[in-house]
């Protein structure tokens, strides 16, 4: 037993074995953050569409904020990681709100939107995953993107 | 008397270093090799998704003037844009470019179309320690809207009296 323990032969074999989960972490984290990054460019992409279409859209009496969150929507389920987890019946709780220039929650539309206006769209994503950090709980991930644009009614 | 030879055989100096290194080579050949195949695999998604792009904007501006013959242009745009790719230059392995609605046909202003570019790597991918050498297939996915300009126009002044 005293021998056993006394010989040094073979501590690269328990080096590498200490090694092994920092190693696995960093690998496996950087998957996770990889993930995020892919839906972040998504929603990016998203809400960049939208804002276009509210720049070019937006007639009196018409679903444009439907349709503007329907733009965002899809970009999110385009991405294969995102319709993944909502085809195993993950949530995709995403809320999309706009704001005037003043920075005032509005709706979109012509009703309180002027030709010119300038209007900004945010985006918030709840993940639709459980990231886990080790040692501490796991977190289920918020990202959000907001893009700005104006009315435009071409002259 | 020894040759020069043979005292560099018998110099054990740097022994465990050059062993250390030995042991470690294949993993570093691994990891550059590794981080050259994802490269390649980026650089290839990174076309497809400028390809899409390209085209479903193209859709976007033209469909009102050309109609459903757009699509001709935008497969074209799709396959340029991954033939500039040097690493596709030879076979672009694009399976598929699918429109819905299908056919783009009878899209009104602002409504919404969707374009999905699938391609297979043209090459096969070696993982290590794995037999089987996977096919990799990309998919990339856009939704985009028919753009016909602003559709509000400026009030109209009120006359004054």
């Amino acid at each position: 037993m005293a021998a056993w323990l006394k010989d040094q032969r073979g501590s690269t074999l328990i080096q590498f074995i200490l090694l092994l989960p920092v190693f696995l972490i960093v690998v496996l984290g950087a998957v996770e953050v990889w993930k995020v990054l892919a839906v972040k460019q998504s929603l990016h992409a998203g809400t960049y569409q939208a804002t276009r279409y509210l720049t070019l859209y937006n007639e009196l009496g018409s679903n444009a904020e439907t349709d503007a969150f329907n733009l965002i929507r899809t970009a999110l389920l385009n991405n294969g990681l995102v319709a993944d987890a909502v085809q195993r019946g993950e949530p995709l709780n995403l809320r999309v709100v706009y704001y005037d220039r003043f920075g005032r929650q509005v709706e979109p539309g012509p009703t309180i939107l002027d030709c010119d206006e300038p209007f900004t769209v945010r985006a918030t994503l709840s993940m639709p995953w459980i990231t886990i950090v080790p040692w501490l709980s796991s977190i289920r991930v918020t990202i959000g993107d907001e893009h700005q644009g104006h009315v435009e009614c071409g002259r | 008397m020894m040759t020069w030879w043979r005292k560099w055989l018998r110099d054990q100096r740097g022994a465990v270093d050059l062993i250390q290194f030995a042991l470690i080579l294949p993993i570093m050949i691994l990891i550059i090799f590794g981080s050259y195949e994802i490269w390649r695999l980026v650089s290839v998604k990174q076309s497809l998704y400028a390809g899409t792009y390209q085209a479903a904007r193209y859709i976007s501006l033209n469909y009102l003037i050309e109609g459903p013959a757009v699509q001709t242009v935008a497969d074209a745009m799709i396959v340029q844009e991954l033939t500039n790719n040097a690493l596709l230059s030879g076979d672009t392995g694009l399976q598929s470019i699918e429109y819905t609605p299908e056919g783009l046909a009878g899209l009104r202003p602002y409504q919404f179309f969707r374009i999905r570019t699938t391609l297979r790597l043209p090459w096969p991918v070696i993982i290590p320690f794995l037999p089987t050498r996977p096919s990799i297939t990309l998919v990339e996915q856009q939704t985009s809207y028919i753009e016909a300009g602003p559709t509000r126009s400026l009030p109209t002044p009120t006359p004054t009296p």
